[in-house]
């Protein structure tokens, strides 16, 4: 069934009338589609006074369905899921893995159930579209490509922190209303972008067992080359040939805001919270994300603007910080030279 | 015919990456098969899809137009909406481009 963007003008009272009609495993995408557009605070309200309407947070489910090189949800199959056994493919249980850490890593650390806090099925689509270069989150579901190692690319689900960094965007959608884009003074798409490169790489070093200074720091393994990556979350610029992300504001990209330039680089300057993040991470010392990852993770529930810039996201990690650990303790030391460092003094 | 194609976006963050195709240099079969595709999709009569709803994100964006005589005409789509008459379309020019 599709809903309408009736949105944020309707009466609770109407909502909740229309809630009743919807049935019970379609309330949660009416609701996301009502408010969408609606600002953070009004969001939290309209979820809580809509919460007796949902049923109680459900068990932890993960599946993974094979999309056998279409793009097609109707013709993909159902390969394997929570309690099954291993399946006969290499990326079913590559993103199987992944999703699984991700769901533990959210659950042990934060407390977190799912996407949405609420025991959201989680599904992700492997062999989607032929030789499809890319992963996305489409707003309910993650999708990965095979990639091509004819040209240098292996599957989306070889590197754990893109599993990580996908399942992200769907947190980032329910604790914040971030739009998608950014132009030269407002950075709302880079910094969801960072917000998940900052938790797929803790997902990678939660897998690892590794702390904040022996981690790698990259995103997005996928090259069949293994010393190449998407991304250098310490030293920006430096993942691959021609790796466009700046270390620093002074270098900052600024570009069209528009669907043919990255809807104005959200991919490109999301480098400069992530190495902000990193230097916190490694000044404070020890796992990444027992103290800079609680910091960033209260910092999305805080009052992000859906235009938000990259000050106001630093003060809001600063803030957290001394409220997390106390004024001028190391770790609030530590959010401010982070930060000061690409250029962004608080 | 003259067919532009860009994407952007996605994982990688891809910018501006513009091919233009003519279908002169097509083989016989593809000429056939693609205006078949334009013909079945009624592409120049197709409007853009939708951009995708808040919260997506990676999605790759694409943009295809066509000159054919007096004819041009443009679409933008997305991983997330993409039509089911624009995605064989899209599918043909990958794996064009990438022969
Ligand atoms: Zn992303």
């Amino acid at each position: 069934m599709k809903y309408p963007i009736l949105c944020q003008i309707m009466p609770p009272d109407l909502l909740k009338q229309l809630l009743g009609q919807v049935p019970e495993e379609e309330k949660n995408i009416v609701l996301r589609t009502i408010i969408i557009d609606s600002k953070m605070r009004e969001r939290r309200a309209i979820m809580g006074s809509m919460s007796s309407m949902f049923p109680l947070a459900g068990e932890k489910s993960i599946c993974i369905f094979d999309s056998h090189n279409t793009k097609d949800v109707r013709s993909s199959t159902k390969v394997r899921c929570l309690n099954d056994d291993k399946a006969d493919d290499l990326s079913a249980n590559e993103a199987f893995h992944g999703l699984d850490v991700t769901y533990n890593f959210y659950e042990n650390i934060f407390g977190r159930k799912s996407i949405d806090n609420n025991n959201m099925s989680i599904k992700g689509y492997v062999h989607w579209g032929d030789k499809y270069m890319n992963a996305f989150w489409d707003g309910a579901k993650m999708c990965y490509g095979d990639g091509d190692p004819n040209l240098g690319i292996k599957s989306f689900t070889a590197s754990i922190d893109v599993m990580g960094h996908e399942l992200t965007h769907g947190v980032t959608q329910y604790e914040s209303g971030l739009e998608y884009w950014c132009d030269e003074s407002h950075h709302p798409g880079a910094l969801n972008e960072s917000i998940s490169d900052v938790f797929g790489s803790l997902i990678k070093q939660y897998a690892l067992n590794q702390t904040a200074e022996q981690a790698d720091w990259l995103i997005g393994q996928i090259f069949t080359d293994p010393n190449l990556a998407l991304r250098n979350m310490r030293e920006p610029g430096t993942a691959r040939p021609n790796d466009p992300q700046p270390a620093h504001m002074r270098d900052y990209v600024n570009l069209p805001n528009d669907e043919d330039h990255d809807n104005g680089g959200v991919h490109i300057n999301s480098s400069i919270p992530n190495k902000a993040f990193c230097l916190a991470a490694i000044d404070i010392g020890g796992y990444a994300w027992e103290k800079a990852g609680q910091i960033w993770y209260k910092a999305l529930h805080g009052d992000i603007p859906t235009d938000c810039d990259f000050h106001t996201f630093a003060q809001l990690t600063l803030e957290t910080s001394k409220l997390l650990f106390g004024n001028e303790s190391r770790e609030h030391r530590a959010v401010r030279k982070g930060w000061e460092a690409v250029g962004i003094r608080i | 015919m003259k067919i532009y194609f860009s994407t952007s976006g996605g994982l990688m963050g891809i910018l501006n990456n513009h091919v233009m195709i003519d279908s002169d240099t097509f083989s016989e079969k593809e000429k056939y098969q693609f205006e078949n595709l334009i013909r079945h999709s009624d592409f120049f009569n197709l409007q853009s899809d939708r951009p995708p709803t808040h919260g997506a994100a990676d999605y790759i964006n694409y943009s295809i137009s066509i000159e054919d005589g007096k004819q041009k005409h443009t679409v933008k789509t997305n991983d997330v909406t993409m039509s089911s008459q624009l995605e064989p379309v899209i599918r043909f020019l990958q794996n064009k481009i990438r022969k």
